[in-house]
């Protein structure tokens, strides 16, 4: 309990804090963080901690203590913590190149079409308009990645604008990467080695074991799981020692995947892969229709979170294993280094039109890859076709999401793991029909905070643990490029 | 502490005294609260507030009871929030403004090749004049105590 009466608040630089057990946790604007025992606690805000005591140190040295405050390290801190802020524009560029798929997923959020309907294609007309707004951006890092649909279906057009943006690019010498999400159905030898030998990055579903993966993602020509593992073994193989970026994988989590998180976790040790996103369901398109066979409480997946995380560092304590869960990792970045993973979903303002726009087939440009989800075309922001760059990125609709998103306007502010929190306006406005979130009913919010609360549990009880998140935190800032 | 509850209703309804709370504080406790109760805030925000907390679901005397309880001690956390982030408004904003207007050449070198950072201060602009003609000053003043 605090006593307001002896509070010195001419002692106390800004901090937030909450309870977490029999501490509190403490955190700055820069993302430092302290633990301290009640005694401490009211030894620090009344002013009375000992100089000497290792606790004022790190009070000190972490820039808690309003007197002692090193102003030059405070601000190059918040810098380096927002450095997406300085961005020259988006850098990440979907494009959505055929809405068409051959798979019926449970939880497609894609508003996919049959295989049959090729008016949903992306023509090469509109996909040379989308490449040249693209390398309109003043952002010299370019990402562009190719969505679907499944948008192998539409290969002419992906080959097309490979060829065309690394022309552009021999001009612009800009650093340019590609990343193709793909079910793998429509692979051959051909493609993987056209793509392969233009350093594409790879990336697919893949949601557990065979029973599990073709519940969930319906194919109904074939064995989805069977061609999946085939071609992302093939990709393992190809890749390795040529590439630091590997194809990778996502399991989306349904109500089914619960409870055999260890096999879901040992399939894709079993597979070679180093890491693992335990992507929960989000509520759009299909899954919001699917929801009541598929869908669980935000309790009920952070039960499942905390024993998948739980089984995974057992997996690198015990045996060794240098294996990493994704989410934990973004999350352990932003808390035990001074960098930033510019992960879009956590940050503020979050990453809609100013960190990435997404493309559709038609030349539509939205937001995010979240807004083209909504039924309603709210977040859709322009077309290829009429607009352009400066009049995109003046657009009320950005405007309005960096306000929603922008964590210094929302109750958020108060929260102790604000420096590390984000929110997705997409999924406010499809959870309460607003963008702001209200909080604490929002779903993300309840889920983060479950996550942080697990993580900082854990990096309070243990060394060891805080020392392996160090590591999957650290060894993530590495660049697509060539081995040998 | 003066409350009513009302079982039927579901609610309990206490009273602040804004003297003691900032009204920045009580809205802080009370969003805490909103995934459990209904909120409704009255009265005068120069001398009395009356917090009104109606659960969402079915709640006993005890549990309304805990419910207030449970507002004063977040209305205690948010008193210190507040008074802290108000404290410390002026240095927090010269941060937030210095990074930000520092910011656009953060990972950028200077035009001239060299890696300045914006607390480099080449032209000696930022050293006082006292600090500055120190050496000069005491120098001449020998000189002239010898001369003389």
């Amino acid at each position: 309990m605090i006593d307001h009466k002896r509070v010195n608040y001419s002692k106390l630089g800004f901090f937030r804090f909450k309870k977490l057990g029999e501490d509190y946790l403490l955190t700055n604007d820069v993302g430092d963080y302290i633990f301290l025992s009640q005694k401490d606690f009211n030894g620090y805000i009344e002013g009375k901690l000992e100089k000497k005591s290792p606790q004022y140190e790190e009070l000190k040295r972490k820039n808690f203590i309003r007197e002692e405050l090193n102003l030059d390290q405070y601000v190059k801190g918040y810098k380096q913590k927002n450095q997406f802020l300085f961005s020259t524009g988006p850098s990440l560029h979907i494009i959505v190149v055929t809405l068409r798929c051959d798979h019926k997923c449970v939880y497609c959020q894609a508003s996919s079409c049959s295989v049959g309907d090729k008016n949903k294609d992306l023509s090469e007309e509109n996909a040379r308009k989308i490449v040249d707004y693209i390398f309109s951006v003043p952002n010299n890092n370019i990402a562009i990645e190719f969505q679907g649909g499944e948008p192998l279906l539409n290969w002419p057009v992906v080959k097309f604008i490979i060829e065309y943006a690394l022309k552009k690019n021999k001009k612009e010498k800009k650093n340019l990467e590609f990343r193709l999400v793909s079910n793998f159905i429509s692979m051959d030898e051909e493609k993987m080695n056209y793509l392969f030998e233009k350093a594409v990055v790879f990336c697919t579903s893949l949601d557990g074991p065979e029973e599990l993966h073709n519940q969930n993602r319906i194919y109904i020509k074939g064995n989805s799981y069977q061609i999946t593992i085939k071609w992302l073994k093939k990709l393992l193989k190809k890749y390795k020692n040529y590439y630091i970026y590997q194809p990778g994988a996502l399991t989306t989590v349904t109500r089914r995947s619960l409870p055999i998180y260890k096999q879901i976790i040992d399939q894709y040790v079993g597979l070679g892969l180093d890491n693992i996103v335990l992507r929960p369901l989000t509520p759009l398109g299909m899954a919001i229709k699917t929801w009541q066979q598929i869908g669980y409480s935000t309790s009920q997946f952070l039960e499942f979170y905390k024993r998948s995380l739980d089984y995974i560092l057992e997996l690198n304590l015990k045996k060794g294993l240098r294996f990493r869960e994704m989410i934990t990792t973004n999350m352990a970045t932003k808390i035990l280094t001074d960098k930033d993973p510019n992960y879009f979903e956590l940050r503020s303002p979050c990453g809609a039109g100013i960190g990435q726009m997404l493309y559709n087939y038609n030349g539509d440009i939205y937001t995010c890859d979240e807004g083209r989800m909504v039924d309603e075309e709210i977040f859709r922001i322009g077309n290829v076709l009429t607009d352009n760059y400066n009049s995109i990125i003046n657009n009320q609709t950005i405007k309005t999401m960096c306000l929603a998103s922008c964590l210094d306007n929302l109750p958020c502010d108060n929260c102790v793991y604000k420096p590390y929190c984000g929110t997705c306006p997409v999924v406010s406005y499809v959870e309460s029909g607003n963008i702001f979130p209200q909080l604490p009913n929002n779903s993300r919010c309840q889920l983060n905070k479950g996550i942080f609360d697990y993580i900082f549990k854990k990096i309070q009880k243990s060394d060891k643990i805080k020392k392996i998140f160090t590591e999957w935190a650290t060894s993530r800032y590495q660049f697509n490029k060539k081995l040998c | 502490m003066k409350f009513q509850i009302n079982s039927p209703k579901n609610q309990i309804t206490f009273f602040l005294d804004s003297k003691l709370y900032p009204i920045e504080a009580i809205y802080g406790a009370a969003y805490v609260f909103i995934d459990r109760a209904y909120i409704f805030l009255d009265g005068d925000p120069q001398k009395e507030i009356i917090i009104c907390l109606k659960g969402k679901k079915k709640m006993n005397f005890k549990e309304l009871e805990g419910l207030q309880g449970e507002f004063y001690n977040e209305l205690l956390n948010y008193l210190l929030r507040v008074k802290i982030a108000k404290r410390n408004k002026k240095v927090r904003d010269f941060i937030v403004g210095t990074a930000l207007v520092s910011g656009s050449n953060i990972f950028d070198s200077s035009p001239d090749g060299s890696d300045n950072d914006y607390l480099d201060d080449p032209l000696g602009i930022a050293v006082p004049w006292e600090d500055k003609y120190k050496e000069n000053t005491a120098k001449k003043k020998k000189q002239d105590e010898t001369s003389v």
